[in-house]
């Protein structure tokens, strides 16, 4: 075959082979735990896990907000997983909202917290508790900063506010420590926004990869505290926690599909460029 | 009056809203309007499922002068049956785990939706191969900007600093560009809401005439 023939086979290349790469680089890391992979803790991973890790056990809980769907899940469930882990197995308290406008985090947040909890022993409405799901994301955070009992009057299994024990000092966000919002969305931006510069509420973020453009200039000026980037945020802070999980082994996938892209793009520009000296 | 009422509450709402910020004694107010907010957010979700409920069964049911089913009528109903059983699933055995309604939620809604997002991955692999070209100078630097960070992201390319590159571009240029954007936004919806408040901006009411 002569060059130009392969070019243009190139140029010509069924979608379906693509697909079928993207198939393959995906899930073949999952089995065989190769190629290896590096991970260095970032500053903003670093700043999120030092917040964390400097809570009392056995006092003030942390605030951990679901606000993405399943969508997001493959990105944001290790990042949950991980600060549970975290949490759990140092004694920090933590309470769980949804601010997720559909509702589908509070479903997520069910399966997780519960199931991570059972593992330390840690005990529902007093270790933590799952208050459940407001759909008014901006509204919620308000309500909560001048009363947490009447934003969440029961909890999401119907348990009413002043029958948590977990709860029985907090009235507000001046009980409240930090919150930690897991968004998809512009969710995150908001706790900064709302509860941050209006209460003086501590923000930590964990948000998709695609997102952490636009959460980072908060972080940048101090507005959040700490931010999770992606799986890969995910990845460190489970190397900072040493438990590694579904985040570091999502970014021996990650890793290959990068490399792919990045051979795509350049075998698709070698084509290009000599199709266009070829003149066609 | 069909205008002037509903302009009269947004005006005095509005400016209720931006002044209690700066003045305490409002909160209590302030509190019944954030319950009012949220009860109307919690109506809207009604509305919305009447809304689904009406145009599926709209289209599951025989009509028109034919007396036929919408061609789709099949995912109406599948639509229909799903939110029936979501429903009845939760009111009746709960939601905690191990429930009908949370496994449900975990084998059908969890990974269909996670697969949905998931063709993302497939999609850009093709356009990264089919569109990505060194057209112009713009797009040359994007090209290379976008495979220092996807390299830089992965913790590689250290012995060249790309990890370093990648978190310059990320915290420079980036940040610059996000900035300028947020401001300009801020800035724009502070100008639109001044202007619903007062009374200028009155899309929001329709076209109808009095």
């Amino acid at each position: 075959m002569r060059l130009s023939q392969l070019m243009d086979w190139m140029l010509a290349l069924d979608r379906r082979v693509i697909y079928t790469l993207v198939f393959v680089g995906v899930t073949f890391p999952f089995y065989v735990n190769w190629p290896p992979i590096r991970i260095d803790v970032s500053p903003e991973v670093e700043a999120t896990y030092q917040v964390i890790d400097q809570l009392e056990p056995d006092s003030s809980p942390l605030l951990l907000s679901f606000d993405y769907d399943p969508a997001a899940a493959a990105e944001l469930t290790p990042m949950a997983e991980a600060v549970l882990h975290h949490c759990f197995s140092k004694g920090i308290r933590v309470l769980v909202i949804s601010l997720q406008y559909t509702g589908l985090g509070a479903g997520l947040a069910n399966e997780i917290v519960p199931r991570i909890a059972q593992q330390y022993g840690r005990v529902q409405n007093e270790d933590w508790a799952f208050l459940g799901f407001q759909p008014n994301a901006v509204v919620a955070m308000l309500q909560m900063g001048e009363s947490m009992r009447n934003t969440f009057p029961v909890d999401y299994y119907g348990t009413p506010y002043d029958e948590i024990p977990l709860l029985e000092s907090i009235q507000n966000y001046a009980q409240i420590p930090v919150v930690l919002s897991l968004a998809s969305t512009a969710v995150g931006e908001y706790w900064a926004v709302y509860a941050g510069s209006r209460y003086g509420l501590r923000v930590l973020t964990g948000v998709t990869a695609v997102y952490v453009a636009d959460i980072q200039p908060f972080y940048q000026t101090g507005q959040i505290s700490g931010v999770l980037g992606g799986l890969k945020g995910a990845a460190e802070y489970e190397k900072r926690i040493e438990r590694p999980a579904d985040g570091t082994n999502g970014m021996r996938s990650q890793k290959v599909i990068h490399y792919l892209i990045i051979l795509f793009i350049v075998l698709g520009n070698i084509a290009f460029w000599s199709a266009k000296r070829r003149g066609e | 009056m069909k205008r002037q009422v509903p302009l009269l509450i947004c005006g005095i709402a509005g400016a209720f809203m931006a002044v209690q910020y700066f003045i305490p004694a409002c909160l209590p107010i302030y509190d019944r309007i954030n319950d009012y907010m949220q009860i109307v957010r919690a109506f809207a979700i009604i509305l919305g499922l009447a809304s689904v409920i009406q145009r599926h069964y709209g289209r599951v049911r025989r009509s028109g002068p034919e007396n036929k089913r919408h061609p789709d009528w099949v995912y109406s109903l599948a639509a229909l049956v799903g939110l029936g059983v979501m429903l009845l699933a939760g009111a009746i055995g709960g939601r905690e785990q191990g429930t009908l309604f949370q496994n449900l939620f975990n084998a059908i809604l969890l990974p269909v939706q996670a697969t949905m997002f998931s063709l993302l991955a497939f999609y850009l692999a093709s356009a990264a191969f089919r569109a990505f070209r060194t057209r112009s100078l713009d797009a040359t630097i994007l090209l290379v900007a976008a495979v220092i960070v996807m390299i830089g992201r992965l913790d590689d390319g250290g012995a060249v600093k790309l990890p370093e590159i990648a978190r310059m571009i990320l915290n420079g240029p980036n940040l610059v560009a996000k900035r300028a954007i947020i401001l300009g936004v801020g800035l724009g919806m502070a100008s639109t809401a001044l202007k619903v408040v007062m009374g200028i901006e009155r899309s929001y009411l329709g076209s109808g005439k009095e």
